[in-house]
């Protein structure tokens, strides 16, 4: 079956003193039908942004040199600002990662939903839009929606926010849902509850979800498959009980060994060095200058994507079939 | 010494992103050398005084006399060089006094926000808000005797409390910060917490804002002087030869029109150059 | 509640801005170096003419009672006389303010309407060619005193090209309104004196503009970059992300937020009308109250300029007042009365 989204090579640039920040760097990605996609990676290596070039939000001192993404066939990076608003309207719905920033400070929460469903054409008249909105709020179980409808974005806790961010995302149905780090902003004991009720929409409307995150926990509880994303290259993918059984890039082992574990042993070890200049990348794999196990040939030459299993594939010359390149 | 000069070659390129920032730097570097150098550089440069000569009165401008030539015979264009010196002249003074008054006044109330200092300062400071700049200058200049030195001071009255407000603004909220915290429980003197922890975060909107005062208080010592509250004639200023030249229009309109010009020029430098220290002062990478 | 609580605090905020102002106002027209009373009546007036004026101002009495006398007479009203027109300055201030206060809401309107809608083209059609036009017009709009704009339309629209009247309020032969309000126009309106009401409009549209340029490039510019500032804001992504149309973001979700501090720069600017107003009637000969401030000025005319100032100082502290009344109605953050940064 075709996938929902496809991206292909996509490079994303920001224009800065000094010349451009590659922060996306070659990214090819995709999305099934119905399925759970995790993006994982440290802040700052380019899970934001790639999102943001699906959405065609990316900021103006930015271009895309190379690269296709196509949803559904249609291809994204070329549509007119018509069909933009079309495709964002009935394609794809992101849920963003500071709810208190997504919301317009100055309206109250039922003049924002409210507008997203009269935008969206599904319900027409003052009445019905108004009944869709306190149902979208009933759908993600906030208490009393008639009350909160009234109430300004400042008027209401963090955990309430983002359930109403995400009210906005299903307002209208969509086939894919972008969930930029939901509950990094959250309090702990809140971010269960979002992404029980993430997971909730997503499994009974038979959605499929993106979910942007840099912790492994979330990541497992919530994907089918996984995408392991280092300074704007894709270094590692597999399905979800695959990689943690058997994580194979050494920036994969080192993001595993980071986790402090509850059982005892003290702080995690973490990954040395640092992230590297988007400036002027290192030449080769972007990993090298902080991997252990880097060889000569890491930084002369960028890896391709090896598969080594059913469904497992890594960007790494330690897994480089034997007898030659690809 | 390499990163001093990075930091320079950075800064640069944050302020000639602009090109027009770029522009009111050279407008302004332009101007001031005029100015100091007016007496060499001016055609006639008797002209700036009480000249008179009736024979070549009220000419349109030539290439003899650039901008033409008032009632009294005098070349336009020297006038306007000697203009800027008091201008200019203005400016620094001004400024010289405000700043240091002003900030003073905010660091103090902003240190003590909500205490007796804070009060008694910004209540203070809000009086003198109360009155649009210009008319406060007016009516203390109205008091004193017309000329430079009083319109100076009248200036400076209207000016003080927009950076006691600025400064205490910014304080208030910069009061809280650990450093601050951290150097009251070490015990540090309060001068040393006003001007070496605090004052130094207030540094970068101060800055752009006296490069766009400049410009300001030029244009408000050009009004009192066009009311006949400023500089008296026969010396030149800006202000007053506008308002002469203005009863003579529309026949000798070059009387009015090249000061003013020569006032907006001047308050344009200033402005598209305090843009460009805003963005080279400012952190936001883009 | 809490908008009347922050009513309250804002008026008494006032009062104590009046109260001194008075005192300020006071202070300055006392600190005249010399004697007033010999100002006044000039250096060839007998000696006791003038001591006769000095007991009439109580300038013979301590500074302390002449502030409670002054401000005695103006809690009643009476600002005294002035010297220079001979009679009540409660009378001049009630002839003269009206044709001030016409021609500065005129400016107003011209200023913030401008304003608003040239600073969100400018945002719209950032870094095109529409945003640097803008930006170079508001920029000569910023820098250019409102004398000079007075000076150069009078030139421009007053003689090299004769469109517009550049000289008092009514031309000649238009029959006047009868003085009901003291402003033409809506006197004019008001008796169904349509030709005089246009013609008063004619008149103040040179001096309301070179009044209203300056504040309308101000409020441009600051309109632009607030309004560029919120759209690069994670709302306005997540407003295109949910599908609304761009022009309903801009002029919707993008203008009330971006208005807040237009607004209270726009407060701020309608009373600096009132001192530009100055200078401006000066040029346009136009008989208000500022024009009238300037001769007593020269004149060194004690009561008449207290009386100007503190009515100024008024209209400005009143101004201020029903600007944060506004703000607070587009910020529900003040008016209902959240800590501020949250």
């Amino acid at each position: 079956m075709d996938p929902v989204l496809s991206i292909q090579d996509l490079q994303v640039w920001y224009r800065i003193y000094g010349g451009y920040l590659k922060v996306v760097n070659r990214i090819s990605l995709e999305v099934g039908l119905g399925e759970k996609v995790g993006l994982v990676g440290e802040t700052g290596c380019g899970k934001t942004t790639t999102m943001k070039a699906v959405m065609r939000l990316l900021p103006v001192q930015s271009k895309v040199p190379a690269g296709r993404i196509s949803f559904e066939r249609q291809d994204i990076l070329h549509m007119s600002n018509t069909e933009v608003q079309k495709f964002r309207r009935q394609g794809i719905a992101m849920i963003f990662q500071d709810p208190t920033a997504a919301l317009n400070p100055v309206f109250t929460i039922g003049a924002q939903i409210e507008d997203v469903i009269r935008c969206s054409g599904s319900v027409k008249g003052k009445e019905e839009i108004h009944k869709a909105a306190v149902s979208v709020l009933e759908n993600v179980a906030l208490p009393d929606p008639e009350r909160i409808l009234g109430n300004y974005p400042f008027q209401l806790s963090g955990g309430m926010r983002q359930r109403i961010c995400i009210a906005l995302a299903i307002s209208a149905s969509r086939r894919l849902l972008i969930a930029d780090e939901p509950t990094t902003s959250l309090d702990v004991t809140i971010q269960a509850q979002i992404l029980n009720l993430i997971r909730k929409i997503v499994t009974e409307r038979g959605t499929s979800l993106i979910l942007i995150t840099h912790s492994l926990g979330v990541a497992r509880e919530m994907t089918d498959r996984i995408y392991v994303m280092y300074a704007g290259t894709i270094v590692e993918t597999a399905r979800t009980p695959q990689l943690y059984a058997n994580p194979l890039h050494p920036y994969s082992v080192g993001l595993f060994r980071s986790v402090p574990r509850l059982s005892g042993g003290g702080f995690a070890d973490g990954i040395p060095g640092r992230i590297p200049d988007y400036l002027k990348p290192p030449g080769g794999c972007r990993f090298q200058p902080r991997c252990p196990q880097a060889m000569p040939i890491c930084e002369v030459e960028i890896p391709g994507l090896f598969p080594t299993e059913e469904g497992h594939t890594v960007a790494c010359f330690l897994y480089q079939p034997a007898g030659g390149r690809q | 010494m390499e990163s001093w000069i990075h930091n320079l070659g950075r800064s640069w390129y944050k302020f000639s992103r602009n090109k027009l920032s770029v522009l009111g730097f050279l407008i302004i570097v332009l101007t001031i050398l005029l100015a100091i150098f007016a007496p060499l550089v001016a055609p006639y440069p008797t002209h700036s005084g009480p000249y008179v000569d009736l024979v070549t009165g009220a000419k349109a401008p030539t290439a003899e006399h650039l901008f033409g030539t008032d009632i009294y015979g005098r070349d336009i264009f020297s006038r306007i060089l000697f203009a800027l010196r008091p201008a200019f002249l203005t400016g620094l003074l001004v400024l010289a006094i405000v700043v240091p008054i002003g900030t003073v006044l905010g660091l103090i109330a902003g240190y003590y926000v909500g205490r007796a200092p804070d009060t008694i300062i910004m209540r203070l400071t809000d009086i003198f808000l109360g009155l649009p700049p210009l008319i406060l200058a007016l009516a203390v200049s109205s008091m004193l005797k017309p000329n430079l030195v009083n319109s100076m001071l009248a200036v400076s009255i209207a000016f003080w409390p927009w950076y006691a407000r600025l400064v205490y603004s910014m304080v208030s909220s910069l009061r809280n910060e650990f450093y601050v915290r951290s150097a009251e429980l070490v015990g540090e003197s309060k001068a040393h917490i006003l001007f070496r922890e605090i004052l130094p975060n207030c540094i970068s909107p101060i800055l752009t804002k006296v490069t766009l005062d400049f410009g300001w208080v030029i244009i408000l010592s050009a009004s009192l002087s066009f009311v006949g509250l400023g500089e008296q004639p026969p010396a030149p200023s800006l202000g007053t030869m506008v308002a002469e030249g203005s009863r003579y229009l529309p026949d000798q309109w070059w009387t009015a029109v090249f000061p003013a010009v020569a006032i907006v020029m001047v308050v344009l430098g200033f402005n598209l150059m305090g843009d460009g220290i805003r963005d080279m002062l400012s952190s936001e990478v883009s | 509640m809490k908008l009347l609580f922050f009513i309250l605090r804002r008026l008494a905020l006032s009062l104590v801005v009046i109260v001194g102002l008075s005192i300020l106002i006071f202070v300055i027209a006392r600190i005249v170096p010399g004697d007033p009373a010999r100002m006044a009546l000039g250096a060839n007036a007998p000696q006791e003419v003038v001591d006769r004026l000095r007991v009439r101002m109580n300038l013979d009495k301590p500074i302390y009672t002449q502030y409670v006398l002054w401000l005695g007479g103006v809690l009643q009203g009476d600002f005294g006389d002035s010297l220079y027109t001979k009679r009540p300055v409660v009378e001049d201030i009630a002839e003269f303010l009206p044709a001030t206060v016409e021609l500065v809401i005129f400016a107003g309107i011209i200023m913030a309407a401008g304003g608003i809608l040239l600073g969100t083209l400018s945002a719209k059609y950032n870094n095109t060619w529409v945003d640097t036009i803008i930006r170079l017009f508001s920029y000569i709009g910023v820098v250019t005193p409102a004398f000079v704009f007075a000076i150069l339309f009078m030139l421009l629209f007053g003689y090299l090209w004769p469109i517009l009247p550049i000289m008092g309020r009514l031309s000649t032969g238009v029959v006047e309104p009868v003085r009901m309000t003291g402003m033409v126009v809506v006197d004019g309106v008001l008796q169904g004196n349509f030709p005089a009401a246009f013609d008063g409009i004619k008149h103040m549209i040179l001096p309301a503009l070179a009044l209203a340029l300056g504040g309308l490039s101000q409020e441009a510019r600051i309109t632009r970059s607030s309004m560029v500032d919120n759209l690069n804001k994670d709302f306005v992504l997540a407003h295109h992300a949910y599908g609304i149309p761009s022009q309903r973001i801009l002029w919707r979700y993008v203008m009330k937020p971006s208005l807040i501090p237009t607004v209270s720069v726009l407060g701020l600017d309608f009373a600096v009308l009132f001192g530009n107003a100055f200078l401006v009637e000066m040029v346009f000969n136009w008989p208000g109250l500022s024009r009238y401030g300037i001769n007593v000025m020269l004149q060194k005319d004690l009561n008449a300029i207290s009386a100007v100032i503190l009515v100024l100082g008024l209209i400005f502290v009143l101004t201020n007042i029903v600007t944060d009344l506004i703000v607070s109605f587009l910020d529900p953050r003040i008016r209902l009365g959240a800590a501020k940064g949250e």
